[in-house]
């Protein structure tokens, strides 16, 4: 466990002045900077009618910019970033002759990978709320200030907790398939042009209304749009798919990485 | 006690191929002493990358034929690694971090404290460039900063690969230097590759020469010098070439070279033999000298399909 987190410290110190932290820094106010701007140039048409909670419609168009296209390839660019440190710096062969598992080292990775995706949301839901209450504070009218972000006090399934959740669990499909590709390929173009052919094809299939689109990892995120939870189950069908993936690639790429990838 | 003829390295008909075909390594049985200085000579594509990468894993050894400090490398990696250190082909670095981050990041892993940092910058003289990005480093830093990570947690054995390349010929000689003193000092095996005799010739206790995916000779330092008398060239000159060349003619493959005769020896004893010869048939040898025999020659003769039995 000690190793590990040493590990886990080692891959945060290799992150220092690279492209992958500024990435989730920009990214995650990216589509928040963006939307206030939006906002601002065509203010009369977000004012919400009298008595009516602002936050949900704002998060709700808010999010569905993130989820549409945006995530996936972020997702795709930040894991590519992340571990193409690696094999710009052709350090794979002195990883491997340290007195440290490859268990440890594919843990640490991931872990790493977690730790900035999660970073992302934090900031994006900052800079969302943010957002919000510039917008309050520029004019009264949007109400902001009066009312809480309902989506942080309504019940666990509509809460905004509960569904970065579930955006979360949306991505990690694909995080899993780009974890074990950007590993095995050292060719950073190639990595994110399978990315964004995943969510071209994504697209597509949303636009088309393919019903096993639910089965496409690139698309779960892309299903986030205008999401509804289910009234039944907790996770939708894309998201347990997503989550399935997931499962089964992890395993498969643990395995790769610990007994055949020599780097 | 510790023997001090124990193996460091061992390696039992190592095989290598990338597929079915064509086989990279060949019966390598590589022994390296203890506290040896062991030079792995070898023209460009020889099999020293591909060999070393094999010893440290980072190749498969499907017959597991490699023993490390007398342990199989699959099953005792951690144990094995934390008593290696090593530099494979150009260092491993991260450009965008500084010397000393790269330092602190394999510090931290092999669980070494801070105080040796310094001490290693020092060592190879970075202390000045320690906070320098790497990117800004020349190459002849970035080898030396290699070798500081390598030298880190003071390994019971060194593995370099081509530690000199893209060294100038100062920055050749002091790192030569340090690891003559660093085997000396600590005992530390070292085990490095080159193409070339001449840069590692000086400070090899043994040496391993490997051509084609084979190791064509292995063994000390001073055999190698022997054997590089046993195929040496005698030059020659007397006060009657003409007879000096009828009396040698029946013995050995003769030439004449301007004022000189040149003599294919064997062994150092056929130099003895042609001198006692020429005396004991009155003609007076005012000169007599080895010639193309430096070590440099042998090592190219070898590799050019000169196998040495």
């Amino acid at each position: 466990m000690n190793e590990l987190i040493i590990s886990y410290r080692v891959e945060f110190k290799k992150i220092k002045n690279s492209f992958a932290i500024w990435l989730v820094v920009l990214g995650a106010a990216f589509i928040p900077f963006f939307f206030l701007l939006n906002i601002i140039y065509q203010w009369k048409d977000y004012l919400p009618h009298a008595g009516v909670n602002p936050w949900n419609e704002y998060f709700r168009k808010g999010f569905n910019g993130v989820h549409f296209f945006f995530l996936p390839l972020l997702i795709v660019l930040l894991i590519a970033l992340l571990l193409n440190i690696e094999h710009k710096s052709n350090t794979w062969k002195h990883i491997f002759v340290l007195p440290i598992s490859k268990t440890k080292i594919f843990f640490s990775k991931y872990l790493i990978l977690i730790s900035l995706i999660l970073m992302f949301y934090t900031l994006m839901l900052i800079f969302f709320l943010s957002g919000g209450l510039l917008l309050s504070l520029w004019k009264s009218e949007f109400n902001f200030l009066i009312f809480k972000p309902t989506y942080f006090y309504h019940s666990v399934e509509s809460g905004i907790g509960s569904f970065m959740v579930k955006s979360f669990i949306s991505v990690l499909g694909l995080m899993a398939i780009h974890f074990w590709l950007s590993f095995r390929l050292k060719n950073l173009f190639l990595n994110i042009g399978i990315g964004l052919a995943g969510a071209v094809i994504a697209v597509s299939m949303f636009i088309g209304h393919w019903e096993s689109i639910i089965y496409l990892p690139y698309a779960s995120p892309l299903l986030m749009c205008n999401f509804i939870p289910d009234a039944h189950r907790y996770l939708s069908d894309f998201l347990i798919n997503s989550l399935i993936c997931f499962v089964i690639i992890f395993i498969l790429s643990y395995i790769d990485f610990t007994r055949i990838f020599k780097g | 006690m510790k023997n001090a003829n124990e193996l460091i390295i061992e390696t039992q008909n190592l095989e290598f191929c990338f597929n079915s075909k064509q086989k990279i390594l060949r019966n390598i049985n590589l022994r390296v002493d203890k506290g040896s200085i062991y030079g792995f000579l070898g023209p460009n594509g020889a099999g020293k990358t591909t060999t070393i990468r094999v010893l440290l894993g980072l190749l498969s050894d499907p017959e597991n034929s490699v023993q490390l400090f007398g342990m199989k490398l699959r099953r005792n990696r951690s144990e094995i690694f934390t008593r290696i250190g090593s530099l494979i082909e150009q260092p491993s670095l991260y450009e965008h971090l500084s010397g000393y981050d790269n330092l602190d990041i394999t510090r931290a892993i092999r669980k070494v404290s801070k105080k040796r940092v310094p001490e290693v910058l020092e060592l190879v003289k970075l202390s000045n460039a320690a906070k320098k990005k790497v990117s800004t480093y020349s190459l002849g830093m970035k080898q030396r900063l290699g070798l500081a990570i390598a030298l880190l947690a003071e390994p019971d054995l060194l593995i370099l690969d081509e530690p000199v390349n893209g060294l100038d010929p100062n920055g050749i000689v002091e790192i030569r230097d340090l690891l003559t003193r660093i085997n000396k000092e600590s005992g530390t095996t070292i085990f490095l590759s080159s193409h070339l005799l001449s840069e590692i010739e000086k400070i090899v206790t043994h040496i391993g020469i490997i051509n084609m995916g084979e190791l064509l000779y292995q063994g000390t330092i001073s055999e190698l010098r022997e054997l590089k008398a046993y195929k040496s060239e005698l030059s020659i000159e007397t006060n009657d070439n003409q007879r000096a060349l009828e009396v040698l003619g029946q013995k050995y493959q003769v030439s004449r070279i301007a004022n000189d005769l040149i003599i294919t020896c064997e062994s150092k004893e056929n130099v003895a033999q042609i001198i006692h010869d020429l005396v004991v048939n009155n003609i007076d040898v005012y000169k007599a000298v080895i010639v193309n025999n430096d070590l440099e020659q042998l090592f190219l003769g070898m590799t050019n399909n000169y196998v040495v039995k």
